[in-house]
C-alpha cells in the first residue's frame, strides 16, 4: 500500500457542471493522501459537481481528469449532503458495499451506531442517517472520501466522531478527505489545503 | 331472475365440475401472462429508466399507449400472426392456452413497465448514485434498486392480473372458447349466456367477480404491509 503523498488524482483545466448547464471552473488540482482538502466557495459555484467528477459520477465538461482509483472499496466514495438509505436496516445498509463483517461493525461502532444495527433505516433520525451513511462509506476504506456538507443533521458529538474517525484513516497515511463545507475545517497536525470555487462561471454550449 | 342467481348460487356450492374446471383455466392463464410481463417487464423496464429522461419518456409514453389497446385489436392481431396463413402459423398455436396467455401478456406488460417505470423514476438521483459510488456492481444495482420500488412491482402486477383474467376480447378470438380447454370465465359468461345455460353463466360472472374483487383485496393488504 502506498502512503502519505501519493498523488490520487491529478486535475488540469477541469470544468465541472451538470450535463451542458454552465460549467465551474476548477483550479488544478493534485490530489494528495494524507491530507484534508476543504472545498469552498458560495452556493451555486460547482461545490458538488467538483466532488461528484472527483468520485467519477459526473463527467468532466472540460479538461483533463488523471483518475487512479476506482469506486467503492479502496477507491473513491461520495457522501451525499442528503443521503439516502436503502429500506431494511442499518446493518443492510452498511453491507451495501460488502465489506467484511468486522470492518462494517468497527465503522458502526466509531459512530455510535452498535445498538441501532438491527434498526429499520428508514425510521432513524436525520442525524443518525447521515451517520449511518458515513459509517457505510467509511466501511469501504476509501482512498479518496468526498463529503458533502457533513455537518447537516449530526450533532457536535457525532461530528466530533466522525472527524476522529477521518483522522485516524489520514494519519494512517493512504487516505485523502475532500469536504465541502461552509463550517470551519482546522486541526492540529493534519494539513488542511483550501480549494476555493468562485462563483464566476463559463457558459458552456 | 332470483332463481337463476339461487341455482347459480347452488352451483358453486355443489362444486359442478365444469364450473372449477374454467376458473381454473382462468386463473392458470393469467397467472401465467402476469409472471411472465414481471419477467420480462423488470429487466425492460429497468434499462429504460438508466437510459435517461429520454428513455423513461418515451418507455412512459409506449407503456401508456399500450395499457389503452382495446384487447380485441390484441386478439385480432394475434390471430392475423397465428393463424394457418400468418407468419407464425406453423407453430400451431392458435386456440390454445398459449396463446391465450401471449394475448393477455401483451396487455399486462405494458401496466407492470408503466407503474415500475414511474417508481423507478421518482427515487432520488442520491439512490443510484450511492450504489455506484461505493463500487456496487451494474447486476446487483438492479436488484437493490427493484428491491426499493417492490411495492410499485406488486401494484403493476396486481393491476396487470386486473386486467388480464377480466378480458374478454384477446381470450375469445386467440382462444376460440373450446369447451373444456381454452374456456374461460369470461369466455363462458359473453357466449354461453344466451344460449341456454343461464345459471351457470352467472355463475361464473360471480366467481370472476369474487377473484377479480380478492386479487384486489391481497393487493391492498400488501400496500398495506409495506
Amino acid at each position: 500500500m502506498t502512503g502519505a503523498g501519493t498523488t490520487l488524482i491529478r486535475t488540469r483545466g477541469l470544468s465541472v457542471g451538470y450535463g451542458t448547464s454552465s460549467a465551474a471552473v476548477v483550479p488544478d488540482l493534485d490530489l494528495l493522501a494524507g491530507i484534508v482538502w476543504h472545498v469552498t466557495g458560495p452556493n451555486g459555484s460547482g461545490k458538488t459537481a467538483l466532488l461528484k467528477t472527483l468520485a467519477g459520477l459526473l463527467r468532466p465538461i472540460a479538461g483533463r481528469l488523471e483518475h487512479q482509483l476506482d469506486k467503492g472499496s479502496g477507491g473513491a466514495v461520495y457522501v451525499h449532503p442528503t443521503p439516502y438509505l436503502f429500506s431494511g436496516s442499518v446493518r443492510r445498509n452498511l453491507w451495501l458495499a460488502r465489506p467484511s463483517p468486522g470492518r462494517a461493525e468497527h465503522a458502526a461502532g466509531s459512530f455510535g451506531l452498535s445498538p441501532l444495527l438491527d434498526r429499520d433505516a428508514a425510521r432513524l433520525s436525520h442525524g443518525e442517517q447521515r451517520r449511518v451513511a458515513l459509517a457505510r462509506a467509511i466501511a469501504c476504506r476509501p482512498r479518496l472520501l468526498l463529503v458533502d456538507e457533513p455537518e447537516g443533521g449530526m450533532d457536535e458529538e457525532a461530528l466530533a466522531a466522525w472527524w476522529t474517525c477521518m483522522i485516524r484513516a489520514i494519519e494512517e497515511g493512504d487516505t485523502a478527505l475532500v469536504v465541502a463545507t461552509h463550517g470551519q475545517v482546522a486541526f492540529e497536525g493534519i494539513p488542511v489545503r483550501e480549494i476555493r470555487m468562485s462563483s464566476n462561471r463559463d457558459m458552456t454550449a | 331472475m332470483f332463481t337463476e342467481i339461487g341455482r347459480a348460487l347452488t352451483l358453486i356450492a355443489s362444486r359442478d365440475a365444469e364450473v372449477w374446471q374454467i376458473t381454473g383455466v382462468s386463473i392458470a392463464v393469467s397467472t401465467s401472462a402476469v409472471v411472465a410481463a414481471v419477467a420480462l417487464g423488470l429487466p425492460l423496464t429497468y434499462a429504460l429508466a438508466r437510459s435517461g429522461p429520454r428513455g423513461t419518456k418515451i418507455g412512459m409514453w409506449v407503456a401508456h399507449s399500450m395499457a389503452a389497446l382495446p384487447t380485441v385489436v390484441v386478439g385480432l392481431t394475434l390471430y392475423v400472426v397465428l393463424s394457418s396463413a400468418g407468419p407464425l402459423g406453423w407453430t400451431k398455436l392458435l386456440y390454445t392456452r398459449t396463446a391465450m396467455t401471449i394475448g393477455q401478456l401483451v396487455l399486462a406488460l405494458p401496466l407492470v413497465v408503466a407503474v415500475v417505470l414511474g417508481a423507478l423514476h421518482r427515487l432520488p438521483a442520491a439512490a443510484s448514485e450511492s450504489l455506484v459510488t461505493h463500487g456496487v456492481t451494474p447486476a446487483r444495482r438492479m436488484g437493490w434498486l427493484l428491491w426499493e420500488v417492490r411495492t410499485a412491482i406488486a401494484s403493476g402486477a396486481f393491476l396487470a392480473f386486473s386486467r388480464a383474467f377480466t378480458e374478454l376480447g384477446s381470450a375469445l378470438i386467440v382462444g376460440g372458447n373450446i369447451r373444456g380447454a381454452t374456456r374461460t370465465l369470461t369466455t363462458y359468461v359473453a357466449l354461453e349466456y344466451n344460449r341456454g345455460d343461464d345459471a351457470r353463466a352467472i355463475a361464473l360472472g360471480l366467481i370472476l367477480l369474487a377473484v377479480a374483487l380478492l386479487a384486489n383485496a391481497l393487493m391492498h393488504a400488501f400496500m398495506t404491509e409495506q
